[in-house]
């Protein structure tokens, strides 16, 4: 199997390497000194139970790939619209597109350039980042994924490529509903960032505040109902779900939204926090909690990096 | 006339040297290296366009002050619990106390404890801060409003405005400070909450269709609160208000500055007072509320660590 990382960040730099590591006939595209630092001295990977380096080929030019049987899509959000129009040389017939991504628009963004059959949406479950340039950190022990068919069916290819995780080690989990996947993570991480970004507070810490902690509620209410209105239902026991995970993370846990924010990088505020305002338009859900967040943090929306 | 100024940091500094340039017996109460800096080299005012040192008598305790004619009660709203008992010495027949804060209790406050009819609400518009221990910088020139809350130009009032328009200070008696204070307060609270919140200024905040929408929103709640209450407010507040701080330099609210800065925050008699007057009279205030509960976190200062 030939297979393509376009953005071997954090997140793509993990799987990627993992699914290297097996064997596999794996590019990562990459940019700037994190491309440089991994075509000279292999991907670095610290995990929790040691170092590893792996020889891996790396490009920022998708033509140079051709076309691949798998792309990993795994850029940041707001790199959708100059990520997607350069995977077309690694598109060809049957290749598939496995969207990593925080978010729930990707996998339509994806589909509306190459057809949403190829379209398999995911959501990674991992701790990690950038270390270095060349340098990738996974935080938990074993990386975790779910993802599927868009309409549930467990295709061929599916069965394959979950066969294909799995031998590489990755706890890779083949869902018959991975849109409500990709909803109950929204459901968590648009208060969790969104509210912590506002605060200047750890989720956690803010989450501790009798007030934020009516406030976490307010807003898991309102992305609950977005989610329910257009088509996932999720409902109080979800809520309760999301409260808890909130109330068990540690109290200098900061959302990956807040890490940008607090470093002046730009922020994946369109699909973490816009995105549950745009979709309760569409469905007439009324979102003022989202719309207030979201308002309140577009003067970092494209970080500050540069800035007096 | 004799004048106490509770609080001398940019607002009661400014206004207090003012008055005591122009030869009133001015003075001052105020805490810690300011005090001692006033003390050893008098009270300097950077006004735009010129500068002068003043001595003036300044002090920590009421006590020594004794009875006077006017008090200028300039403190932060959140230390009014812990001074406005302390000023009952200074109480006589005849003082009036005027208030120049932020927010629209505190002549409430300051009433239920020094008489009601001895408090004339005021407002203050302007730019000042403490620049240094003893050293008030004011960006814009200072202007004041204050009145009777009942409506009748006093003997007193007039008396009053004369002193502040012989210190050089644009000074208006307005038949209905209340309304005034809450002009100034329906903007303030909204926009207070808000750069907070956004921890970006008003110029560049209000440049995202968005933020502007929950200025917007935000401010009618406020009015909502205000004429719910019989505030003569009118019903372009919030359009004008908006016109009026588009037409303003970029500044930075005092709130949202010490935010930043982490110290506490006006946030009780900001956004805080706009929720507890709408739960009084059965208005809601939603924006509020979450710029409420998104800063309170941060509402006594962040310790430095």
């Amino acid at each position: 199997m030939k297979i393509a990382v376009m953005g071997a960040g954090a997140i793509g730099g993990c799987f990627g390497g993992l699914l290297a590591k097996r064997g596999l006939d794996v590019t990562l595209v990459a940019r700037g000194d994190h491309l440089h630092a991994i075509q000279q001295k292999g991907l670095q990977v610290i995990h929790p139970d040691g170092k590893y380096s792996i020889d891996v080929k790396a490009t920022d030019d998708p033509s140079e790939v051709g076309p691949v049987d798998l792309i990993i899509l795994s850029v940041k959000t707001y790199q959708n619209e100059q990520a997607i129009p350069m995977m077309k040389p690694l598109i060809e017939r049957d290749s598939a597109v496995i969207t990593l991504q925080n978010g729930i628009e990707s996998p339509a963004e994806v589909g509306q350039a190459y057809g949403p059959e190829r379209v398999l949406p995911g959501v990674a479950y991992l701790l990690c980042n950038i270390d270095s340039p060349g340098v990738v950190r996974q935080r938990a022990p074993v990386a975790r994924m779910t993802f599927g068919e868009a309409n549930g069916n467990q295709s061929v290819r599916a069965i394959e490529l979950h066969d294909t995780f799995s031998k590489a080690g990755i706890e890779a989990d083949l869902s018959e509903d991975i849109m409500r996947s990709l909803w109950s993570k929204l459901l968590y991480n648009t208060p969790a960032n969104g509210l912590a970004c506002a605060s200047r507070l750890t989720p956690r810490a803010f989450f501790d505040y009798p007030e934020g902690n009516a406030l976490f509620h307010t807003a898991f209410q309102e992305v609950a109902k977005v989610a329910t209105a257009s088509g996932t239902p999720l409902g109080d026991l979800d809520i309760q779900g999301a409260m808890k995970l909130v109330a068990q993370r540690p109290l200098d846990g900061r959302g990956s939204m807040q890490t940008d924010l607090e470093a002046g990088r730009p922020l994946e505020l369109e699909a973490i926090v816009g995105a549950v305002g745009r979709i309760g338009r569409k469905v007439n859900v009324a979102t003022p909690l989202m719309d207030l967040l979201y308002a309140l943090l577009l003067p970092h929306k494209n970080g500050h990096q540069g800035d007096d | 006339m004799r004048i106490a100024v509770m609080g001398a940091g940019g607002v009661g500094g400014c206004l207090g040297g003012l008055l005591a340039k122009s030869g009133n017996d001015v003075s001052l109460i105020a805490r810690g290296e300011h005090l001692e800096s006033i003390r050893e080299n008098g009270l300097k005012i950077i006004r735009p366009g010129s500068e002068f040192i003043v001595e003036v008598d300044a002090t920590d305790n009421p006590l020594e002050v004794d009875q006077v004619d006017l008090i200028l009660f300039t403190v932060k709203t959140f230390q009014n619990r812990h001074v406005i008992t302390s000023l009952k010495p200074l109480m006589g027949p005849n003082t009036s106390v005027i208030t120049f804060q932020n927010g629209v209790e505190s002549h409430e406050q300051l009433g239920t404890i020094l008489g009601p009819n001895n408090i004339l609400p005021g407002a203050y518009w302007a730019s000042s801060h403490i620049n240094s221990p003893g050293v008030i910088l004011e960006d814009v020139g200072a202007r004041i409003s204050f009145g009777e809350i009942d409506d009748t130009d006093s003997l007193r009032a007039l008396e009053i405005r004369k002193i502040f328009r012989d210190a050089g200070i644009e000074t208006e008696l307005s038949p209905d400070p209340l309304t005034v204070l809450w002009e100034k307060f329906v903007v303030l609270s909204a926009l207070a909450g808000i750069t907070s919140a956004a921890q970006t200024r008003a110029k560049e905040l209000l440049q995202f269709p968005d933020a502007r929408k929950m200025f917007c929103d935000a401010m009618e709640e406020a009015l909502a609160v205000g004429l719910a209450k019989g505030i003569g407010l009118p019903a372009t507040l919030v359009q004008d208000s908006l016109e009026y701080i588009d037409g303003l330099p970029d500044f930075q609210n005092s709130m949202h500055s010490d935010y930043e800065s982490g110290r506490p925050t006006e946030l009780e008699a900001m956004s805080g007072s706009v929720i507890r007057l709408g739960k009084q009279i059965g208005v809601q205030t939603p924006i509020h509320n979450y710029l409420y509960s998104i800063l309170l976190p941060h509402k006594d200062g962040v310790s430095e660590e």
